[in-house]
């Protein structure tokens, strides 16, 4: 194995013989010729309307968290000795690492802005993490492990849909 | 390795398109296979390629030499491609570590000799593996991470990533046989 892995280190050339569709060179260009054009659009500041509804997919979000899974009384009320399955630990760590890639990605499109609402929309996003460990938290009850872990992929896939959006939209303004 | 001309860092940085394209034109080729290796399709390849690059031009001043500008921009590429594919597909969940036994690796070294060998053939059977292990064993044997450093790539443990690709390896070397 080793051998091999210095058969490769010594000799790269050797298993990188594709070559990507002709006209690339052209492609990359034009990708650098919009990029430049959304640099430009960068130092207008965003509309409000536009912070309002970043605003409101974040606050959408943190409410669905609340209300998409709601444990019963008794739940809350047990003495819960939470037996933290391997499964749903590392299912929480894989998303979770998602979900934190989205934020910064998001963060740093934030740092590169000027607006006033930025602030606001940081908070947002710090109201929407601690909404996620709350959930978190609250699903393990340990009476139904596949129900827990079927809801905790729903969370945070939705989660990843909206901060996808989020980003994309923020995208259109702000390179990062 | 294609040695990086300093000066060009900085131009990159001023934003000088020439410097830029002549950055692409000396590092495309490898960044393309490192990103068709995962993809196993050529526009989604050169789109994350071209993804990486203008990444790698927007982070040019985190860059300090410490690693050869290639394998930065390879790591950038890698991370790239294996978030797209995630984001069709590609799940690498953790998974329990005491598997680790029953792994038996006494006969690993006779089959390596052979493989270097076989070149092609490994490739062809590598491409052949689902996404899961394919990704494992370009990243080990391929690329050259080690485990740890798949582990963080994945976002997995170590442990995990010895045992993924553990069983990656055995469906590899059963391809081949």
């Amino acid at each position: 194995m080793n051998d091999w892995r210095n058969y490769i280190k010594e000799n790269p050339g050797v298993l990188d013989d594709r070559e990507p569709n002709e006209g690339h060179f052209k492609r990359f260009e034009e990708r650098l010729n919009r990029l430049n054009k959304r640099e430009l659009r960068v130092r207008s500041p965003m509309t409000y309307s536009f912070v309002l509804s970043i605003a409101a997919s974040i606050a959408v979000l943190v409410l669905a968290g609340v209300r998409f899974f709601t444990p019963s009384v008794e739940a809350d009320n047990q003495l819960v000795e939470k037996r933290m399955a391997d499964e749903f630990l590392t299912t929480d760590h894989f998303y979770r690492g998602q979900m934190d890639r989205q934020i910064a990605d998001i963060q740093c499109k934030l740092d590169n802005t000027d607006s006033p609402a930025r602030a606001q929309l940081e908070r947002d996003l710090q109201s929407l993490l601690d909404e996620n460990t709350r959930f978190v938290e609250k699903i393990q009850t340990g009476e139904n492990e596949e129900l827990e872990l079927f809801y905790l992929v729903k969370h945070y896939k939705t989660n990843l849909r909206a901060l996808q959006f989020i980003n994309e939209k923020l995208g259109k303004y702000v390179e990062c | 390795m294609v040695k990086l001309d300093e000066n060009m860092i900085k131009r990159c940085l001023d934003g000088d398109r020439r410097a830029q394209m002549h950055l692409y034109s000396a590092f495309y080729k490898r960044v393309f296979n490192s990103c068709f290796r995962i993809l196993r399709d050529k526009g989604d390849a050169e789109d994350a390629m071209q993804e990486s690059f203008v990444k790698a031009f927007s982070r040019l001043r985190q860059f300090d030499g410490a690693v050869p500008f290639e394998a930065w921009i390879v790591r950038i590429a890698i991370n790239t491609s294996i978030d797209r594919l995630r984001e069709s597909r590609l799940e690498v969940v953790d998974c329990d570590e005491t598997r680790l036994e029953g792994f038996e690796d006494s006969r690993e070294e006779d089959d390596w000799e052979h493989t270097l060998e076989r070149a092609a053939q490994v490739k062809a059977a590598i491409e052949r593996l689902p996404d899961a292990s394919r990704i494992i064993v370009t990243l080990y044997l391929l690329e050259g991470y080690d485990h740890d450093e798949i582990a963080q790539i994945l976002n997995i443990t170590g442990g995990t990533a010895r045992i993924q690709y553990m069983r990656a390896k055995q469906k590899l070397i059963q391809l081949l046989k």
